[in-house]
């Protein structure tokens, strides 16, 4: 707890752990509950039942220093992942070490300032849309290098969500973007007889501008924007 | 698809026009278990047409000039995709050089074209 000095200790953590809790009017004490024997005792000041752990307990540190010496080589072996710790003592490739098992899942603040990663993106297993143009999937590549026979420099990449149908446009610049998309949009609508819903893009400048928004206010086009620097 | 045809590199554009219609006719899209073209338009793609990008073409001249008898009835060229509309393919004709769509075009896919 915040702004207390002393922590608190949970009687129903230590009633699940297989202890009990036994309070009297001056001292209170915790015993295994199976063997009866008495662990711990505590003493009433005023209202609260203090338990200094400190004096109290020879056992406690000796449960301790079992998981402190698999933290310990965990930070001897340059902050080493647990599981590559266990397997060097399993497969018997180096002496010197304790024969222990040193335990998984150590959080260790140094390991996650150094070496957090992000989580990955998982796979999705449905898919979301259930017709074709219900969501389109676009962006643009280029310059390239080299132009085409024609003076492209561009391409346009559209997919359609639902069926991965592609469709690529060739531009000569950038500002082409939207004339390009204004005339596949039609054709698209002519030719499939639903019309484009959603569209998705990146932030670039020849998606996010006035003319396209307008065009998409125009034809009830819901435009959303994918998140910057996520794939 | 550049490389294998040793075509040059401005016919980029070429190349990404062809591998997006086989691919729309041939990815698999998963769960779904079908292809693009399907889940677009309804019907199961043909790709008895497809031949491979690059490969050497021979064109017929088809109207296009006064040939006499003994003249050359076609023109070599390269294959670099298929027409936007309907099954025609999309040729580089070799003697004349320009880009055209046709139908009437007999392939040679058994070596690549060397230039």
């Amino acid at each position: 707890m915040e702004g207390l000095k002393h922590s608190l200790l949970s009687i129903s953590q230590l009633c699940d752990k297989g202890y009990k809790v036994n309070f009297e009017t001056n001292t209170c004490t915790i015993s295994d509950e199976t063997s009866g024997k008495v662990l711990f005792t505590g003493k009433r000041v005023n209202n609260i039942y203090l338990l200094d752990i400190m004096n109290n307990c020879s056992k406690n540190e000796c449960l301790l220093s079992k998981s402190d010496e698999s933290w310990l080589w965990h930070r001897r072996l340059a902050h080493i992942h647990t599981n590559n710790l266990n397997k060097l003592k399993s497969k018997d490739i180096v002496s010197g070490l304790p024969n222990t098992k040193f335990q998984d899942n150590i959080l260790c603040d140094a390991c996650v300032k150094g070496k957090q990663t992000r989580t990955s993106f998982k796979i999705k297993d449905v898919i979301c849309t259930n017709k074709a143009l219900d969501v389109l999937h676009m962006d643009l590549f280029g310059p390239s290098k080299t132009v085409t026979l024609v003076g492209n420099f561009y391409a346009l990449v559209i997919v359609d969500d639902f069926s991965r149908y592609t469709w690529t446009l060739f531009l000569a610049s950038k500002n082409d973007a939207y004339k390009s998309f204004k005339k596949l949009a039609k054709v698209l609508h002519n030719e499939n007889g639903n019309s484009i819903k959603h569209i998705r893009s990146d932030h670039e400048g020849e998606f996010q501008n006035a003319k396209f928004d307008r065009f998409c206010e125009k034809h009830g086009i819901i435009h959303s924007y994918s998140t910057p620097r996520t794939p | 698809m550049l490389n294998e045809s040793n075509l040059p590199k401005y016919s980029w554009a070429y190349a990404i026009y062809t591998a997006s219609y086989v691919l729309n006719r041939t990815l698999i899209r998963p769960i779904l278990k079908k292809t693009p073209y399907e889940l677009y338009r309804g019907r199961k793609p043909t790709i008895c047409h497809l031949r491979v990008f690059g490969c050497k073409c021979f064109i017929l001249n088809n109207g296009k000039d006064n040939l006499r008898k003994f003249d050359p009835k076609s023109d070599e060229g390269i294959h670099i995709g298929y027409a936007i509309n309907g099954h025609a393919y999309r040729v580089y004709n070799k003697r004349l050089l320009i880009v055209e769509e046709s139908m009437h075009v007999v392939f040679d896919e058994s070596g690549c074209y060397l230039p």
